[in-house]
């Protein structure tokens, strides 16, 4: 029997969030493509992503999808997961902020790294969303459309679309999904 | 008409119904699931059930297999399809994860009145063979009066907006609605729907298509328009979309400008299919053009179009889009989704190519729509499609609800 919550429908999410929850799950299947943790944040996130795949509850894992500090700290502390995958914003997303839709979903940051050190854990994985290569397309979109050239703006969004993963998990990026694993000394 | 091979399309139209039966899944209800490909965006991560425009394809080629072989076996896929989509309807009307390449999520265009139209394809076939239609007739009813009509309907304009809320209209997606629209009156004897839906919608349509002979354009309907502000996008496959539904209210009323439109819209397709029978995927004004990817599979519904069209007398041969279709057969059953997924943004896409290949139940469909009614009942030999698993076709008697 399923639950109201996997049946639930996911909200329509901005592209760069659901471009970020795809590789949220990419990040936190297991070898067998399963999803185990313990899903965690702002609930838009979390029902888009238990929309997207099975999640079973699991304490190996903590998924936090821009979940304020305080409670990733309290679940870190309190499931002792040997995996930790985050989605946070970066200073770049709140650049952005003025030309985003009202009513957008706001990422917190990530934890300092000296705190991760202290809690015992070392990332191993990054990936960005919503990088430059996306946003210079997007404008490209733009400035062709009011320029009359509806076929090339249409090229510029595919692009934007498909440059939505950044190239390189050190460029610039607004959201960033973030991977860490306990260190076993 | 050129000659299509029938051992071919036999072939191709049992392949179609084994690899259906391989994209069954579970999650997170039963029906037909897998990946999408799609001009702007894929859906690659969410794979489970999508209940959208696949539907529409897949009953409606079963319902025509069925009938030309009068094997019940093709009778009750068709109804496994129909209690897929009753099972899934939501409490408000609308079928989960109805999104195509959005999914997961509800309320998807045109897909939840692709949904109706197989729901009401599968309550007509069985209405008449004296069997229950009713839960399949009541769960399209409810989904369009719940959404199209409650929701998107804009009874000041008597438009169909793409978007609750958003005046926006969109001409292929609103064919499809008449589509629905026309079925619901005919099981339901209800001729008002026609003068307060199908007729204002059709009127729509033929406002947004081009009619300027001579033109290269001229047929073309345009892809939407946001108020007054027309997207100037001609997509072929989309204006295929709006013939059947325009030749059906011409039959209907008798009005010959809605024939007169989609023979319109026909003419322009044959003008811009290539000599391989595949079609550029957008035209643009001024002669500028996108041409890839260039849908395979998905040009089923270009030869629904044209076979329509020549049963009206126009001179159309829908056998070198037959022929591309056959082209894409792949040795799982699939039929590829289509051609030039790496080539629409150079240097960009170049790493999309894997797309083509990717067999999408939502695209292939179409193919197995179209193909169904030139497939000769004789080469249909059921018994070599049937696949072990979980795909026990279920009766009538058991839809859940």
């Amino acid at each position: 029997m399923l639950s109201e919550r996997t049946s639930d429908p996911a909200p329509v999410l901005p592209v760069e969030l659901r471009a970020a929850i795809d590789v949220v799950v990419k990040h936190s299947q297991a070898a067998e493509g399963q999803t185990a943790g313990r899903v965690l944040g702002q609930r838009q996130l979390t029902r888009a992503l238990e929309s997207c795949v099975p999640v079973t509850e699991s304490n190996s894992m903590v998924i936090a999808l821009g979940a304020p500090p305080d409670a990733l700290r309290s679940a870190v502390a309190s499931t002792m997961p040997d995996r930790i995958v985050t989605m946070v914003g970066s200073r770049f997303d709140r650049s952005l902020k003025p030309f985003r839709a009202p009513g957008r979903v706001a990422l917190p940051t990530d934890l300092p790294r000296a705190e991760w050190d202290a809690m015992g854990y070392a990332r191993v994985a990054a990936t960005g969303v919503q990088g430059l290569a996306a946003i210079l397309w997007s404008m490209g979109e733009r400035v062709l459309r009011r320029l009359g050239r509806p076929d090339l703006a249409d090229r510029c969004r595919i692009a934007m679309l498909r440059t939505l993963v950044a190239a390189h998990p050190s460029l610039p990026a607004a959201v960033r999904v973030l991977h860490y694993q306990r260190v076993t000394t | 008409m050129t000659a299509i091979d029938p051992a071919a399309v036999a072939s191709a139209v049992l392949g179609l119904d084994r690899w259906f039966e391989t994209m069954r899944g579970a999650w997170p209800r039963l029906g037909y699931g897998g990946p999408v490909v799609h001009w702007w965006n894929h859906c690659l991560t969410y794979r489970g059930t999508g209940l959208d425009w696949r539907y529409e394809g897949i009953t409606a080629g079963y319902l025509t297999l069925w009938r030309r072989t009068g094997d019940r076996r093709w009778l009750d896929k068709a109804v496994r399809a129909g209690n897929d989509l009753v099972v899934g309807q939501r409490a408000d009307g609308h079928f989960i994860n109805s999104r195509f390449e959005l999914n997961p999520g509800v309320g998807g265009t045109p897909h939840e009145a692709a949904c109706d139209v197989a729901l009401l394809l599968l309550a007509k076939e069985l209405r008449g063979l004296g069997l229950a239609e009713r839960p399949y007739l009541e769960a399209a009813r409810r989904n369009l009066e719940a959404f199209w009509l409650s929701r998107l309907w804009h009874a000041p304009s008597s438009t169909l907006w793409d978007a609750p809320g958003v005046p926006s209209f969109v001409p292929n997606k609103a064919a499809t609605f008449v589509e629905a629209i026309l079925l619901l009156r005919e099981l339901t004897g209800d001729d008002s729907l026609v003068e307060r839906y199908a007729i204002p919608t059709a009127e729509r349509i033929l406002a947004m298509q081009v009619r300027r002979p001579g033109d290269k354009l001229d047929g073309a309907i345009a892809q939407n328009r946001f108020g007054d502000r027309v997207v100037t996008s001609f997509f072929p496959l989309y204006i295929a979309r709006c013939v059947p539904a325009l030749v059906e209210l011409a039959a209907l009323t008798g009005e010959t400008r809605f024939r007169d439109g989609a023979l319109a819209a026909i003419a322009f397709i044959a003008r811009v299919r290539e000599p391989d029978g595949g079609l550029p995927q957008v035209l643009y004004p001024g002669g500028r053009s996108n041409r890839h990817p260039r849908w395979i599979s998905g040009a089923g519904d270009v030869v629904r179009a044209l076979a329509v069209a020549r049963d009206l007398g126009a001179d159309v041969d829908p056998a070198p889009t037959v022929a591309w279709l056959l082209r894409g057969v792949r040795p799982d059953g699939r039929i590829a989704t289509a051609e030039g997924f790496g080539r629409i943004v150079p240097w960009i896409t170049r790493r999309d190519r894997a797309s083509d290949e990717i067999g999408v139940v939502g695209w292939c469909d179409k193919a197995f729509r179209a193909l169904a009614p030139l497939a000769k009942p004789e080469l249909l030999n059921h018994a070599s499609a049937v696949t072990a698993g979980n795909t026990r076709p279920l009766g009538v008697a058991e839809v859940v609800r």
